[in-house]
């Protein structure tokens, strides 16, 4: 019998519906291998066993009694912990939160989730406040790299992303500000969907800066990701930011094809400040695809003022805590707040127009083009602990850089799909966005999928033992 | 004319004239990374400024009343 830790999360709901395998069996399986192994990983900041065990031997009981079950049914999934769990303080990856009393209620999206019958483990650590590119915690120690412990996830999700790639979860929730989904997607090779922002509902997840923050899944396969935004979706009044658009199904999509897009490689500002394993992933990626060449005007300034709005708007959010309690913060969050909090009001005025701008750009570029690609991050997963790397002949700062490819498009709201990427020049893997127009995540998804059915994109659970 | 580089004395009166109207102590221990960070958004700020923004030029959060 495979081992269902092994299993795609489609795979899983398809086994439990036709009865082959119990929900039951399945969480228990997922909850033997956090147990014997996140010790080395840290991706887990608490484990809900006996409300995983209940909800799993409810599918099981209802499928006894000849009830129909949902998309999702018996897949085990996790959450970063910014997302609130009923029962659990909601912490964001930070010491202050402990103080909160617990959460309520579930978030919209695990209600979703659990409407459709998947079943959750738990809360996943994360960079504090998600104010982080790295996976690192001053309060709850890193999260490592399932396929090298001695490295980083990527964050600020990167709980997230370990969890999916040691076999903790076939999927996982992270959130995506600037880059933190398809950051540690990057690193620990797996799918990462940042679906458009204003797609799905915010509420019930502590924010970092509203206008930017974005929720979505990380998962082992195209198929996957799909299977669990399709269950996501719906409007939702309590996120002011959720649109009340009609959300088709991504599922049919992902073995659509790429038929008839028009395809272009992002060039100029995405061709510089990256390592062998960045451009010889795009351009395998960009090869196989037939893609054409684009350079997309203004990325510079696109990412610097995404830069400062983050840090401003952070810094307000957080100024009555970082006068009441600094001491508790994580030092690497603590002084970029702070700073945040100090900008002159005329630099947040022109990142604002700045985004308006370049957002007509970009979707002028999708009058030629259905699809961008550009290197998700500059580099594999970088060692822990280090605060600088080098990018081409600089030594840079790692938390700020890491999301140097991510932060662009993430500034404008647009629908991306990190794919893992495996190379040449590194054991480790290295993500490639598939950008699309805004609400065109099904396009992402088709070239998602036909880049897996193609073997060029593939995840992987990492062997730990 | 602005300058590209914000020197360290500079972000040090930012700190000193700023913090004390929002009434956030900054530990002497934080003050150099407080620096450091003014340092990259000017930086990053210069580089936005790039960008040649005409008067109609409006900003991306519609306000919907």
């Amino acid at each position: 019998m495979t081992d269902p830790t092994s299993l795609a999360a489609t795979t899983i709901a398809e086994r439990v519906r036709s009865g082959a395998i119990t929900a039951r069996s399945v969480a228990e399986a997922h909850i033997a291998r956090i147990q014997n192994l996140d010790g080395k990983v840290g991706a887990f900041t608490a484990v809900t066993r006996a409300r995983a065990l209940a909800e799993a031997d409810a599918v099981d009981a209802r499928r006894r009694a000849g009830a129909p079950l949902g998309a999702l049914a018996g897949v085990p999934y996790a959450v970063k912990n910014l997302f609130d769990v009923e029962g659990l303080p909601t912490l964001a990856g930070s010491k202050i939160n402990r103080d909160h009393p617990p959460a309520s209620r579930d978030a919209f999206l695990i209600r979703k989730l659990k409407a459709a019958d998947a079943v959750l483990l738990g809360a996943l650590n994360m960079g504090e406040y998600a104010y982080d590119f790295t996976g690192e915690n001053a309060h709850d120690g890193p999260s490592r790299n399932p396929h090298d412990l001695s490295r980083m996830t990527g964050g600020s999700s990167g709980g997230s992303g370990a969890a999916a790639a040691a076999g903790f979860a076939p999927v996982t929730l992270g959130s995506d500000t600037n880059g933190s989904i398809r950051v540690p997607a990057s690193l620990c090779g797996l799918f990462g969907l940042k679906p458009t922002y204003g797609r799905l509902s915010k509420a019930g997840s502590f924010p970092f800066v509203g206008t930017l923050d974005h929720l979505g899944p990380l998962a082992r396969s195209t198929a996957d990701c799909a299977a669990v935004y399709d269950a996501m979706r719906g409007h939702d009044p309590e996120d002011p930011a959720c649109r009340d658009l009609p959300a088709e199904p991504l599922m049919p999509h992902v073995n659509a094809g790429i038929g008839g897009l028009r395809i272009a490689r992002a060039t100029g500002y995405f061709d510089r400040m990256q390592t062998q394993a960045a451009t010889e992933a795009v351009r395998t990626v960009a090869k196989v695809l037939g893609a054409a060449e684009t350079e997309i005007p203004h990325v510079n300034e696109a990412r610097a003022a995404a830069f400062l709005i983050t840090m401003a708007e952070g810094g307000h959010l957080h100024l009555e805590r970082l006068k009441a309690r600094a001491a508790d913060f994580d030092p690497d969050t603590r002084t970029r707040l702070m700073a945040g909090a100090l900008l002159p009001a005329s630099m947040i005025a022109m990142a604002q127009r700045i985004r308006r701008k370049y957002r007509e750009a970009v979707l002028k570029l999708f009058d030629s083009v259905d699809v961008i690609l550009a290197p998700a991050t500059p580099t594999v997963a970088p060692p822990l602990g280090s605060k600088t790397f080098a990018l081409d002949g600089q030594q840079v700062p790692v938390r700020a850089n890491l999301g140097l490819f991510t932060q662009p498009f993430s500034f404008i709201g647009l629908p991306v799909m990190a794919v893992p990427v495996w190379t040449s020049a590194s054991s480790l893997p290295i993500g490639v966005q598939v950008i699309a127009p805004p609400w065109r995540e099904d396009i992402a998804i088709r070239v998602a999928g036909h880049l897996e059915s193609a073997g060029i994109a593939s995840a992987k659970v990492a062997a730990l033992a | 004319m602005a300058p590209k580089e914000l020197a360290a004395a500079d972000a040090e009166k930012i700190i000193d004239a700023v913090a004390p109207i929002l009434g956030l102590d900054i530990a002497p221990d934080d003050r150099p990374g407080v620096v450091l960070n003014l340092q990259i958004a000017l930086r990053l700020a210069r580089l936005a400024e790039g960008m040649d923004l005409a008067d109609h030029d409006e900003a991306a959060p519609v306000f919907e009343a």
